[in-house]
């Protein structure tokens, strides 16, 4: 057909070459496998852009579908690697809930005379890395499942969090930080920006390194990856362990745009992410998927759900939505050959 | 020969200091006091945590120990704890329950009145189950859900800058909930009196401060010129002031909530919160515990109340710019000494 | 004293001993392999020749016994420590990372001489990996994953990396061991890796294990035969012929009559299948046939003659345009499997690990599916029942198992076969489709699933067969039926004693 069109019309010299090359973006675009989400997220914005009249698309709106999906993001980003190993991290929760409230407690607060200020960022990194580590560790050395090691964990510092916080909510009152989480740069907001940052670094990660690669044989087929040399076990410790530095960083990012720090700040988490990485295409049997994957699944989901209050979708509807939404990602996505009988 | 003798003195000496340590350490199955106890959802709740508070005050009073239940949003745990903690006690132990789920109640009842436990319960029952066909459920309690809406939607409105002429954003909490549907319906009888204030938009943020942070960010956007936010409970509150902050918007448009946690109070000296409804916490858990252990003790005779009195209304405390430094020194700085000696003295009227 | 002519060996076993509860798996094997030869190894199921090799590439330990690498005594713990010693194999099932690329797996856990600032140079990977595949033949866009390469490419890919991990390691003359290499592959993909074979040699030796004599005779410089768990003759393989390798194989002489002809009995009268008009477009022409009890017909054609669509048809896991199939007078419905087996027809497919046994499951299990009904007792399966069954079966058919218990995945291919049979066998089936029946199976298996078909015969069942080699199809059937294109072109019958060769018939295949 396109052929058609060039021989009809009298060919100016650019045309071709502009074909060429959308035809080498969309191949491209292809390869790196984001090809179906591009596709739907254009599907959902359109969808909700003629749904409410151009509003959905006006600048403040997406300014906040931007700032409300950054959180998400980076905790997709770090929750993938682990669906990518085949595993599963529900551990987000718990980690949060202890992070969030560690930084009620030691930064500037109205409940004691902690401020460690600045330093908070190295503390909540560190006890989501540790947490992770532990993780990584009884799944890689003690052979324990993923999904109960997570799950395990999450019960555990949500308990360890209820108690040192002792359901009290802290004020936080160190104000270096607010700015930096709501403030923008040319109309983008900071959020936003730094997901952005983060979903390129760990996806140049992924495909140019060697830990990358370890990675993905490792989910394509453990067995085989071990006979050939890869260091499983080390690689799955180094999974979780980023999880849960990413959880922690999150964990602050959260409690510093609420003002406040509750242990139940880590509540709802969960599903979001699994969402987001499942509607992104990480395949839940492993070996396909990356950040930028796990990224835009987070896109997709938060501007869903705005795209719903933006229309006034019946509120007892919304969470039906989400929950078809997360069955059809799966279903599309999973590698049936891969799970034998589906249970 | 020594080492024998020896060893086998040592396992008996270790056997009998166990059983000693077992002994002394659950005294309710020994002896005769009673054990107060008290059902909650979570203690990472500060609101539920004064019920806690409140309900150590008491036990400290009356020289009883307490024990705290959590059913961490899960009913059959909450049922299970219960069951637990009435075969550790003997069945020797008063309750304050504040169900899960409504439903939780039937079952709870039913368990109560098997183990002849007497009980006490806040908040949520099915309306169509009667305190009075359970011989051991004393009361059933609540706080006047109707009044509380219907008061923090008139503060709400005082608020406009066109008086009586607005529109209004919506939180709700879980939409199961009871409290909820009766602070709603609060709010809807005030929006029928003031045909001049319009309710544009209403989610649900299921109690939680993320949850109405992300929502109201996003109802700004779709009503960039709104004049207010009601929300169901002080944490979304707190919540949508963020999301407002965000917008340059706080202070300018003001939030209700409900319960009555210490943030909202300092949000309302700082002009950020229009009025909440102080529950308190403390004094359910306390009014609870008494009406449990007077009825197991023999001091009410439960099957002769009336009905009204089996399962009523109180009428919490509304906060507003005007009492609020009051109430916080009152009710939050201390624990106010309540008097209990008539046990249905803030009787407010019977639950329908 | 002359002096040896034939330089020193690259690697050798001396006395290598492997022992299992139970079995003894090698029993002092010694074997030298030289540089730049292709050694044939052959053996039936059972006398070593895995073992042996997983010792070689370091995935089992020998339990007595040394292997030398260059004259220097190695203890290997792993696949990656034997191949830095030069040892490396390709796998019959593949030891590639699905989901990677071609050049991913390639360069797998050794990327290191990739890395520019950091990060690894997709550029110079792309570059490396299409020049090391240019020197085994294969032309391929290096990015694609290994998952969607043809299986024939896929071991180029394998043999690819073994060499160049050599290379890496500074191996001069590696050992490369190839496992049942030609299973996947079809004509032209086996002349194929002949000659690249050939062309290997220069740079390393390889130890060739095929079930396949005929290709062991033809590629090989050397043949090792092992036989429980020994070395029990080397031969050159240009003296050899595949009759005394046989012989040596089993340690008895082969009857002439290897496929039973003597056995063969004349057809009953009533026709088990009735083919009528079937045709489906694409395949295969209209097409009508029959079969007889007791009869063993042949389909005989090179790929894309329609022979496997044709018993895909009858066995309803292929739905044809038109036509009609008849078993036992009973009309099939179309593409239904179950409606067919319930029909009496029964199906023994190519692959059986996938497609034939529930391999966790127990050899009682798998022969009893069919017949569990009558091994009911109360409405429910009795065991001791289903034990009485298999264990006849067993017995019937020769399967070699420690016990009716044992899962029929730790089965040699050949006994697994022989399950297969014996669950149809147990049934009520009356026309039974052997695609290949003896793939992967070994010498002595293959007589014995000769018999079994014998059996099945006498017993009237009647059979379709599709065989791996002409004169198998020959030898086994009353008559060939050799499609072309997807026609019938021609019937050839077979009388037993009357045999037509594989030559007369050719001419009408090809």
């Amino acid at each position: 057909m396109t052929r058609d069109r060039l021989d009809r019309t009298s060919t100016a010299v650019p045309w071709p070459r502009l074909l060429a090359g959308v035809d080498a973006v969309q191949r491209r675009v292809r390869r790196a496998g984001i090809h179906g989400q591009l596709v739907s997220l254009v599907v959902v914005v359109a969808l909700f852009a003629l749904g409410t009249g151009g509003r959905y698309l006006a600048w403040p709106n997406v300014r906040v579908i931007l700032s409300l999906a950054a959180i998400p993001t980076i905790i997709a980003v770090g929750m993938h690697p682990v669906v990518v190993l085949g595993g599963m991290d529900l551990s987000v929760e718990g980690v949060v809930a202890l992070c969030v409230v560690f930084v009620g407690l030691l930064t500037r607060n109205n409940m004691n005379q902690n401020d460690v200020g600045l330093w908070i960022v190295p503390v909540t990194l560190g006890i989501g890395g540790a947490a992770g580590l532990v993780s990584g560790t009884c799944n890689a050395k003690l052979r324990i499942p993923s999904f109960i090691v997570t799950l395990g964990m999450s019960w555990v510092l949500w308990g360890l969090a209820v108690f040192v916080s002792q359901g009290q909510t802290l004020a936080l009152l160190d104000t270096r930080f607010h700015p930096v989480v709501t403030g923008s740069v040319g109309g983008i907001p900071n959020l936003a920006l730094l997901a952005v940052a983060l979903t390129i670094a760990v996806q140049v990660l992924q495909d140019r390194s060697q830990l990358g690669r370890y990675l993905y044989a490792i989910g394509g087929d453990e067995v085989l990856a071990r006979q050939a040399g890869v260091p499983v076990d080390r690689v799955k410790i180094i999974v979780f362990t980023t999880a849960g530095l990413l959880y922690g960083l999150s964990a602050l990012l959260l409690s510093t745009r609420l003002g406040g720090a509750q242990a139940i700040t880590g509540n709802n988490l969960l599903f979001p992410a699994v969402t987001a990485v499942a509607v992104g295409g990480v395949a839940l049997t492993g070996g396909i998927g990356g950040a930028k994957n796990a990224a835009l699944g987070a896109l997709i989901v938060t501007a869903l759900n705005d795209g719903l209050i933006l229309m006034h979708v019946n509120p007892y509807a919304q969470d039906a939505v989400n929950g078809a939404v997360l069955v059809v990602a799966v279903a599309l996505t999973i590698d049936r050959k891969k799970l034998g009988f589906i249970k | 020969m020594r080492k024998l003798v020896c060893w086998r003195i040592a396992n008996v000496a270790a056997v009998l200091s166990l059983a000693l340590l077992a002994a002394v350490g659950s005294p309710a199955a020994a002896a005769d006091a009673p054990t107060l106890a008290i059902s909650l959802r979570t203690l990472s709740s500060p609101y539920q945590v004064m019920y806690k508070t409140g309900g150590e005050a008491y036990a400290k009073n009356v020289g009883l120990p307490l024990d705290v239940l959590t059913t961490e949003a899960n009913s059959q745990k909450g049922l299970a704890d219960i069951k637990a903690e009435i075969a550790r006690t003997g069945g020797n132990v008063a309750f304050y329950v504040d169900p899960n789920d409504a439903t939780d109640a039937i079952a709870i009842a039913k368990t109560m009145d098997d183990a002849g436990v007497y009980w006490a319960s806040w908040w949520s029952k099915p309306a169509d189950v009667k305190v009075w066909d359970y011989s051991h459920w004393v009361a059933h309690i609540s706080f006047d859900g109707f009044a509380a809406g219907e008061f923090m939607a008139r503060e709400l409105i005082k608020t406009f800058k066109t008086p009586g002429k607005g529109n209004i954003i919506a939180l709700q909490g879980r939409l199961g909930d009871t409290p909820n549907g009766e602070r709603w319906q609060g709010l809807q009888k005030v929006l029928g009196e003031n045909p001049g204030v319009k309710l544009v938009q209403w989610e649900s943020a299921k109690w939680d401060r993320t949850q109405a942070y992300n929502i109201t960010r996003a109802m700004l956007v779709a009503h960039p010129d709104v004049d207010g936010v009601w929300a169901a409970n002080d944490d979304m509150a707190m919540g949508a002031i963020q999301a407002l902050k965000e917008a340059n918007l706080a202070g300018k448009v003001k939030v209700v909530g409900c319960d009555g946690i210490p943030e909202i109070f300092d949000a309302i000296k700082g002009g950020l919160a229009a009025a909440t409804v102080f529950n308190d916490g403390k004094y359910q858990a306390q009014l609870c515990l008494a009406l449990a252990l007077a009825a197991k003790q023999g001091k009410l005779n439960v099957s002769s109340l009336p009905h009204d009195r089996r399962q009523f209304e109180i009428p919490a405390v509304n906060v507003n710019r005007d009492n609020v430094e009051k109430i916080v020194h009152d009710y939050i700085q201390n624990t106010p000494n309540y008097d209990l000696k008539d046990l249905f003295a803030r009787w407010s009227r019977a639950m329908p | 004293m002359s002096a040896d002519p034939r330089p020193a060996p690259v690697l050798e076993v001396q006395g290598v001993r492997k022992s299992y509860p139970g079995v003894v798996a090698l029993d002092g094997v010694d074997l030298a392999v030289y540089p730049n030869e292709i050694l044939g190894l052959v053996g039936e199921n059972g006398a070593g020749k895995s073992t042996l090799m997983k010792i070689l590439v370091g995935l089992i330990q020998p339990g007595a016994g040394s292997l030398l690498v260059q004259g220097a005594r190695v203890d290997l713990v792993d696949p990656a420590h034997a191949i830095r010693h030069g040892i490396g194999m390709v796998f019959q099932d593949g030891s590639m990372v699905p989901n990677l690329s071609v050049m991913e797996n390639l360069f797998l856990c050794h990327e290191g001489g990739f890395r520019r600032l950091g990060l690894l140079s997709r550029r110079a990977m792309r570059e490396r990996a299409a020049r090391l595949l240019e020197e085994v033949n294969v032309r391929i866009d290096v990015e694609t994953a290994i998952a969607e390469v043809s299986p024939a490419v896929r071991q180029m890919v394998e043999l690819s990396r073994l060499l160049w991990l050599s290379t890496l390691y500074g191996q001069a003359n590696p050992v490369l061991i190839l496992d049942e290499p030609t299973t996947v592959l079809n004509e032209a993909e086996r002349a194929t890796l002949f000659r690249i074979l050939g062309s290997v040699k220069r740079r390393a030796s390889i130890i060739f294990i095929s079930h396949r004599l005929q290709e062991i005779v033809e590629v090989s410089d050397r043949i090792v035969i092992l036989k429980d768990g020994k070395n029990v003759t080397e031969l050159e393989a240009a003296s050899a012929r595949v009759e005394d390798i046989e012989q040596l194989m089993v340690g008895h002489a082969f009857s002439a009559d290897r496929y039973r002809e003597e056995e063969q009995a004349p057809p009953g009268p009533e026709e088990v299948l009735q083919v009528e008009g079937l045709r489906k477009r694409g395949a295969f022409d209209t097409i009508s046939f029959a079969v007889r009890s007791g009869e063993i017909v042949a389909l005989v054609g090179l790929v894309g003659s329609g022979k496997e669509e044709i018993c895909k048809c009858i066995a309803g896991l292929g739905r044809p345009d038109a036509g009609r199939v008849r078993i036992a007078g009973r009309e099939l419905a179309p593409g239904s499997p179950s409606h067919a087996v319930a029909s009496g027809q029964g199906y023994v497919p190519i692959d059986r690990r996938s497609e034939g046994l529930a391999l966790n499951l127990s050899v009682a299990k798998n022969v009893n599916l069919l017949v569990l009904e009558r091994l009911r007792r109360g409405g429910l399966v009795h065991p001791g029942r289903e034990k009485a069954n298999a264990s006849r079966w067993m017995q019937e058919c020769r399967i070699k198992a420690p016990s009716p218990g044992t899962a029929c995945g730790t089965l040699s291919g050949g006994n697994q076969q022989k399950a297969v049979m014996a669950k149809w066998l147990s049934s009520d089936v009356k026309l039974l489709v052997l695609d290949h029946p003896t793939r992967g199976v070994d010498v002595g298996a293959k007589d014995d699933i000769y018999r079994l078909v014998r059996k099945l015969a006498h017993d009237g069942i009647g059979m379709i067969v599709m065989c791996d080699t002409l004169e198998e199809d020959i030898g086994l059937s009353h008559r060939l039926m050799v499609l072309k294109d997807g026609r019938l072109v021609g019937e050839v019958p077979c009388p037993p004693g009357k045999k037509p060769g594989p030559g007369d018939v050719i001419g009408m295949v090809v």
